[in-house]
């Protein structure tokens, strides 16, 4: 029953969602700002935002869209440049499915009964099946909003199937509107990994007008490589955003401190719309001297909808911490060469 | 090996009662070469007296600033070169070696982070990449930068990023972080610092660490072609 209801679900989707609608609406509920001067931009004076989204289900195409414009007018009006959501944000505009309830019942009570198999297979075909219109909705959207606002949008995203392969995908959204980056998870979740989600191979960071942005994950946080990759790319920005999985952590400071990097973390609130409730504040990091505190936090842990913050990039990197800023390129060859480095030989007494 | 006492002491105070393993915490950027001879005699004695495992000072050794970890019996188990030096050491002109190595140890396999390298990333990773169920750091830090995050930066970073045991004497403070994260000990500039671990045991997700290396090895034209600027920042 749960295939077929799948099924007929998307198919009367694909009757009430065009991208010219989609667009069509967010024209409409965030009219192009023509007017608004280009804000000024050097490393010295970012601002940036990251939302803590809440996830809840939509009654209908407008609402999903106001719900998303929110923020990043809010964002646009406090002069940010970029503005951060978490990921797999896209997914719950699979509520607008028509007969979204019953099909999620059903969903649940496949879970429950059905084996491990089972519940990878539902879950593929479900992203298979709703990846069209929910990709569709989720593209149009932002990208019309940051068209609108003039600002540069990491907006999350969703899980995508190409080529046979199930990724985790976030977009970078210019302010032109255009797609300036797309990233697979490049660490997924333990769950993921037993649904079949493949990790990204490389890191995809997206140029933008404050610099490249790369997208990563609360997943990443724990590891050091992605940042220094992205760092040694030239960028400036990085999202690592609180998921479904879990929270952002204190890590991010660290991360940001290290790695010179203005570190975004989105947050993420659910009331158990989906069956879950989650608290995920939002907090935005960045190497001690591009911020006013003492430890990096350019704004802490907070449970509010938006959280802003201004970093000076610039003043970061004029100035070199005693304690962290030397670096050995010699060690970090042996390190990436592999096998024959660091570990070949022990620090024994002899 | 069950529990590990590990206590951070001023230089040469007796250690509390029950304590294993000493490190020792001194307001002094090293011990100069000349010295380091009878530095290490004296950390020795100690050992000797107190039956335990002593990593003493950072000392200078053929221009190296080096760290190492004595035996209840006096005997040198372990040592490090440092990786990464303190950049008013950088003006010193000192070598920096090119590798964390790792050694066994009736603790575990212990690995030992010299001042600055409990602030490198890749360092605490690759040591543990290499078995380390056990990171002993010893850092200096100027009085005036001697605050709680600096103190705790390090460690904790280290600990939680790889699931490893820490204990890390910085400046006139110390910390000890279990693996699981938890900060037992610290940061207190009332010293001794003292706790129990079990030093066998190590969270590290070995899948997470082989994903860093291969996104490393995947962007190594990237990193290869600008080998100064790692991290985002010149090599000074």
């Amino acid at each position: 029953m749960y295939k077929i209801r799948l099924k007929a679900s998307a198919f009367a989707m694909s009757y009430l969602s065009n991208e010219e609608r989609v667009r069509e609406l967010a024209r409409q509920i965030a009219p192009f700002r023509g007017d608004k001067p280009a804000p000024f931009i050097s490393a010295g004076g970012l601002k940036v935002a990251a939302v803590r989204t809440t996830v809840r289900r939509y009654r209908s195409l407008r609402d999903y869209v106001e719900d998303q414009n929110e923020p990043v007018a809010r964002a646009a009006a406090a002069g940010c440049q970029l503005v951060a959501f978490p990921e797999l944000g896209a997914m719950s505009a699979i509520s607008l499915l028509p007969g979204f309830s019953a099909l999620y019942a059903d969903l649940t009570r496949l879970w429950v009964s059905g084996s491990q198999s089972d519940r990878a297979e539902a879950f593929a075909e479900l992203c298979a099946t709703v990846q069209g219109f929910v990709g569709e909705v989720f593209l149009n959207t932002f990208s019309q909003l940051a068209r609108s606002h003039r600002i540069i949008i990491a907006a999350g995203g969703l899980y995508q199937i190409e080529n046979g392969r199930l990724t985790n995908r976030q977009y970078l959204f210019s302010d032109t509107g255009e797609v300036a980056a797309v990233q697979d998870k490049l660490y997924p979740e333990r769950w993921e990994r037993s649904m079949g989600v493949s990790a990204g191979e490389e890191l995809t960071p997206g140029d933008t007008r404050v610099g490249r942005v790369a997208l990563l994950t609360a997943s990443c946080l724990p590891n050091y490589e992605p940042f220094f990759v992205a760092s040694a790319a030239g960028c400036s920005v990085a999202v690592a955003g609180a998921s479904p999985f879990g929270p952002s952590s204190d890590l991010a400071r660290y991360r940001a401190q290290e790695s010179g990097l203005c570190l975004l973390s989105p947050g993420l609130r659910s009331r158990g719309d989906f069956g879950l409730e989650y608290h995920y504040p939002a907090r935005i990091a960045a190497p001690r001297a591009a911020t006013r505190s003492r430890d990096g936090s350019a704004a802490a842990p907070e449970d509010r909808p938006l959280l802003t913050a201004r970093v000076d990039l610039e003043r970061a990197a004029s100035q070199f911490d005693l304690y962290s800023a030397d670096r050995n390129p010699a060690f970090f060859r042996a390190l990436i060469a592999g096998g024959e480095g660091p570990s070949s030989k022990e620090g024994g007494a002899g | 090996m069950q529990q590990l006492t590990i206590a951070i002491v001023p230089t040469l105070a007796a250690p509390p009662e029950g304590a294993q393993l000493v490190i020792f915490c001194d307001p002094r950027g090293y011990v100069a070469e000349i010295d380091s001879s009878m530095m290490l005699a004296a950390a020795a004695r100690y050992a000797i007296r107190h039956k335990v495992y002593l990593v003493p000072e950072r000392f200078i050794a053929a221009n190296y600033l080096c760290l190492c970890l004595l035996s209840p019996q006096g005997v040198v188990i372990g040592a490090q070169r440092a990786v990464h030096l303190n950049l008013s050491l950088r003006e010193h002109n000192y070598y920096r070696d090119d590798a964390i190595r790792p050694f066994d140890t009736p603790l575990g396999r212990v690995a030992l982070l010299v001042d600055v390298d409990v602030n490198m990333p890749q360092v605490a990773r690759a040591a543990v990449e290499a078995g380390a169920t056990l990171l002993l750091s010893s850092q200096f830090i100027q009085l005036y930068d001697l605050y709680e995050d600096r103190v705790r930066y390090g460690a904790i970073n280290a600990a939680v990023s790889n699931g490893v045991n820490v204990a890390a004497a910085a400046g006139m403070g110390g910390i000890i972080v279990r693996c699981d994260g938890r900060e037992l000990a610290g940061f207190s500039e009332e010293l001794p610092v003292m706790a129990a671990l079990d030093p066998s045991r190590c969270h590290a997700d070995r899948d997470a660490i082989a994903a860093g290396r291969r996104l490393l090895t995947r962007h190594r034209p990237l990193l290869a072609d600008r080998p100064a600027a790692e991290g985002g920042r010149l090599d000074v």
